[in-house]
């Protein structure tokens, strides 16, 4: 699609509006459905995991597939093989990270035909096909409440790629690192890279409920509904990661610690969740400067660069 | 270049308001030399804000550039310290889309205008300057406070109870204002640890700054929260390494500041340049003869018995350039006189070392001309720091503990002060100190490219911290305004971008500038190692007696200040004080400015 300012304005409203959503206490009613869900996912905490690798994906009904929103239309989700993106994101994930493990949340059709390992899981949930981003958040939040979180972990989406290890960041002593990104028209916080400490559990607890909370104000907010219809299905978990975040339109790189206790890292995208670049710099060099290639709408077309780039470093 | 000031509170407040009215009246005489030519006060209709203002006239010199300035409803009140330097641009954009109309030529009615309708975020987004800025808006009752991307002017603001004051210049503010006038552990650490007290802190309790590329809004009984707008960070698509690509950059920057020179160069007063014999200042100096044919006046300092001065290599550059050129030499027993005078107007401890030489460089350039332009912000944004190379081995990041230990390593080895083991003279240590310290650490988490990294490191602590707090403080003392042509967005963007091979050639660094000086004629600069602006450790040695009666005065003064309250401090640091030249000067530098400003703020209210 075309930008143009009045998309770019759009976007800018968009974050206005969520900002005014920002909420950092869930209701005991959605505490308690986060338990429910937390005691679904049991896969057991293993110790010396350096790292668990999380994906949530689900399949999403075709009535439900299209994307067309002011910021992203046209996107057909539809038409996208992600059974075999995720057979692609597990095998890169693990050949990056030779002693992490992957753990997939999904639904309970979704890539059945892929065999779980000692190093792959699948945790299939009772979830809404018809609103994946806001079920995400919500795994994501009992996740982070279950027992299996006792692991440095990464939150992916399906597309995007970790091409080096990042077991070593989780010596700094953030307790959740955000991704944000200088680029006018685009949330500056992506929620496709999320990186979620162990040190301080109650803290990523913490800030993951200040996530959902917001998702559930922003439902509510008029200013959002003008732009965003049914932000459950698509760009909601952008609105409230960014409203989580405190809403603004840029961030700097740096560590904040929040009003509620938890230090937050804002690390730029260029580093740990690169989507703004050029074909032709996909190439074994890559690797050298950032960990993870978020291939975000058409990029997904560069599938067999990045395996040529990647092959030159090993992967096969 | 101006001074600007403030105060905003509730409305309860109003039966004190004349107290706070004259608060800001004092604040303002404090720190006239910002701005002599004129002085503006505006009090809301409520009485609940006051602005402030301390004018010197650079652009439009006639009353319509006068400050605070309101806007046609009366809405907006603006009072601004800087320049906008795109000011014509958006000027026309706001006739052309907005319709606005404006009074007059100057960049602050442009400023006013361009907040009111870009709206905060989309404004500074596209505002190329330097500026500290209060805005009001008296229909929502919402202060604002904003500051330039990179930290060139200084924004303080004291918040408390549901009143704020703001000012250019921490005395200025701590001296007329209700606060503790207690020195913030926090800050002392970092000064120890750093020799300049990095934002949002600042060496006294209760007083903090903004920090560069941020903004502020206050409302009264709100949480008053600074909210980034920019950072310079590594961009996502770094240009690809080779040849090619190489000389497209060269050709991009001298572009990029030949464009920011032309704005920069926008004066209605005499204009000059500070000519160092380093790579940064000569080349713009010679893009400036090269591309605008000025006969502009160039200005340097020189060591008197220092080998390693660099004036005679700024008089070689100003006789090929065609400068008009002055040399000021510093004697060698110039240094006592030059310091203490300097230290009584320092407006916070900064123990950068060349602070000095900018103070008489600035009071020398002023007796010509009132605007200046410098070379600051070319190391750190093509690394041309001498402790940058080497930082991979120095630094092996797979033998330290956590990017906060190399952080830590890299502020001990690369610019030594009082070492870290200084802290054991405290307590604890502070949980902002440690914050600080971890938030700036995240420019070097894993993997990380510590030659390639550092720069943002210091790009956003120490230039902010000590070498534009000092540029700022120094001019602004004598009345001088500098300019830094280094700082246009694209410049800093496409500096962003630049692979590790582009910013070390061998055992060259900033290859991409020195290769634009050697193609104007300057391989005399070109060729040359760094050497950096500070006074020579020759010339300090040469004063090392003198140096060290000072140190121990100093350190007696730490022991007896009541804003330390701690009567051994002086004796404690005395143990680290003589570490090196640095730790040596910036003990000075404390007590000194302590006992000032102590003296000063004495018996105020």
């Amino acid at each position: 699609m075309a930008w143009t300012e009045e998309t770019f304005k759009l976007v800018r409203d968009g974050i206005d509006a969520a900002r005014a959503c920002k909420r950092t206490e869930l209701s005991s009613e959605w505490l308690e459905k986060l338990n429910d869900r937390s005691a679904k996912i049991k896969i057991q905490a293993k110790k010396g995991n350096s790292i668990d690798i999380i994906i949530f994906h689900v399949k999403v009904p075709s009535h439900a597939s299209k994307i067309s929103t002011p910021d992203i239309r046209g996107g057909e989700q539809g038409n996208i093989d992600y059974e075999g993106l995720l057979e692609l994101n597990i095998k890169i994930a693990l050949w990056s990270e030779p002693r992490g493990r992957v753990i997939v949340l999904t639904d309970k059709e979704f890539a059945s035909n892929i065999k779980e390992t000692d190093r792959l899981s699948f945790v299939r949930l009772d979830v809404n096909q018809t609103e994946p981003m806001f079920e995400r958040v919500v795994s994501m939040a009992s996740y982070v409440k279950s027992q299996a979180f006792a692991s440095p972990a990464v939150f992916l989406d399906i597309d995007a790629f970790l091409i080096r290890p990042v077991s070593g960041l989780f010596v700094s002593d953030f307790d959740v690192a955000l991704t944000h990104r200088h680029i006018v028209g685009q949330m500056p916080i992506n929620e496709g890279v999320i990186f979620a400490n162990s040190i301080n559990k109650t803290s990523v607890e913490r800030f993951f409920e200040s996530y959902l909370a917001s998702y559930l104000a922003a439902e509510k907010c008029p200013n959002v509904g003008n732009i965003y219809q049914n932000i459950r299905r698509w760009r909601g978990g952008q609105l409230a990661i960014n409203a989580a975040a405190g809403g603004h339109q840029f961030y700097s790189t740096s560590m904040e610690r929040s009003k509620y206790g938890a230090r937050i890292a804002y690390l730029p995208c260029s580093k740990y969740n690169l989507s703004q670049i050029d074909e032709r710099e996909v190439t074994k060099d890559l690797r050298s400067r950032t960990c993870v290639l978020h291939l975000k709408g058409n990029r997904k077309g560069w599938i067999e660069k990045l395996k040529s780039s990647l092959g030159d470093s090993g992967f096969c | 270049m101006c001074g600007i000031a403030g105060w905003a509170g509730g409305k309860e407040f109003s039966g004190s308001n004349d107290k706070k009215y004259n608060a800001v009246n004092k604040i303002l005489d404090s720190q006239a030399y910002r701005g002599p030519d004129a002085k503006g006060l505006w009090e809301s209709e409520s009485r609940n804000v006051v602005f402030g203002h301390n004018r010197l006239s650079i652009l439009e010199l006639s009353d319509a550039g006068s400050q605070p300035m309101k806007s046609n409803d009366g809405r907006w009140i603006l009072t601004y310290n800087g320049e906008l330097y795109n000011y014509k641009a958006i000027k026309k954009n706001l006739e052309t889309k907005f319709g606005v109309q404006f009074r007059g030529n100057s960049d602050t009615e442009v400023f006013l205008h361009g907040f009111i309708n870009y709206g905060v975020d989309e404004f500074l987004r596209i505002a190329d300057g330097m500026f500290a800025a209060a805005i009001y808006d008296s229909t929502n009752e919402i202060v604002f406070l904003v500051r330039d991307r990179v930290g060139e002017k200084p924004l303080f603001y004291s918040t408390y109870g549901n009143e704020i004051f703001f000012a250019s210049e921490l005395k200025s503010l701590a001296c007329n204002i209700p606060c503790s006038r207690k020195v913030d552990k926090a800050g002392l650490q970092l000064y120890l640890l750093l020799r300049y007290v990095p934002a949002p802190h600042t060496i006294l309790q209760g007083i903090s700054k903004l920090k560069p590329g941020h903004y502020l809004k206050y409302k009264s009984g709100e949480f008053a929260e600074q909210t980034p707008y920019f950072s310079w960070d590594p961009h996502a698509s770094e240009i690809p390494a080779n040849s090619a690509n190489y000389k497209e950059v060269v050709r991009g920057t001298e572009a990029m500041l030949v464009k920011s020179l032309e704005t920069r160069l926008m004066s209605d007063v005499p204009l000059g340049f500070f000519l160092s014999g380093g790579v940064d200042s000569t080349l713009c100096a010679a893009l400036i003869r090269k591309y605008f044919g000025k006969s502009i006046n160039s200005y340097t300092i020189g060591f008197e018995g220092d080998s390693s001065s660099e004036h005679p290599f700024a008089e070689k550059t100003a006789s090929i350039i065609g400068a008009q050129h002055n040399t000021q030499i510093l004697k060698q027993d110039g240094l006592s006189e030059h310091s203490i005078e300097f230290l009584k107007k320092l407006d916070e401890p900064n123990g950068d070392r060349s602070c000095v030489p900018t103070y008489i460089l600035c009071k020398h350039a002023k007796s010509e001309v009132t605007v200046a332009l410098g070379g600051d912000g070319g190391d750190e944004m093509f690394s041309g720091y001498t402790r940058y190379p080497g930082l991979n081995k120095k630094i092996n990041t797979s033998s330290f503990f956590n990017p906060v230990e190399m952080l830590k390593a890299y502020v001990s080895k690369g610019l030594p002060v009082f070492g870290l083991s200084v802290l054991s003279i405290f307590e604890k240590i502070e949980m902002e100190t440690n914050d600080y310290l971890a938030s700036l650490s995240t420019h070097l988490y894993p993997p990380v490219d510590m030659e390639q990294a550092i720069r943002f490191v210091d790009f956003k602590s120490y230039l902010p911290g000590a070498v534009l707090s000092k540029v700022d403080r120094m001019s602004m003392q004598v009345s001088l305004e500098v300019r830094t042509p280094f700082f246009s967005p694209s410049l800093m963007d496409l500096a962003s971008r630049l692979p590790h091979e582009f910013l070390y050639r061998g055992t060259e660094m900033k290859p991409v500038l020195r290769d634009i000086c050697r193609t104007l004629g300057l391989s005399h600069v070109a060729d040359l190692p760094k050497k950096g602006f500070g006074m020579p450790a020759g010339y300090l040695a040469q004063n090392r007696d003198q140096l060290l009666l000072r140190a121990r005065d100093a350190l007696n003064y730490l022991n007896k200040s009541v804003a330390i309250n701690d009567n051994s401090f002086g004796t404690k640091l005395s143990k680290f004080a003589g570490s090196n030249m640095n730790s040596l000067w910036a003990t000075i530098v404390l007590g000194e400015w302590l006992q000032n400003f102590e003296v000063a703020s004495d018996g105020m209210d």
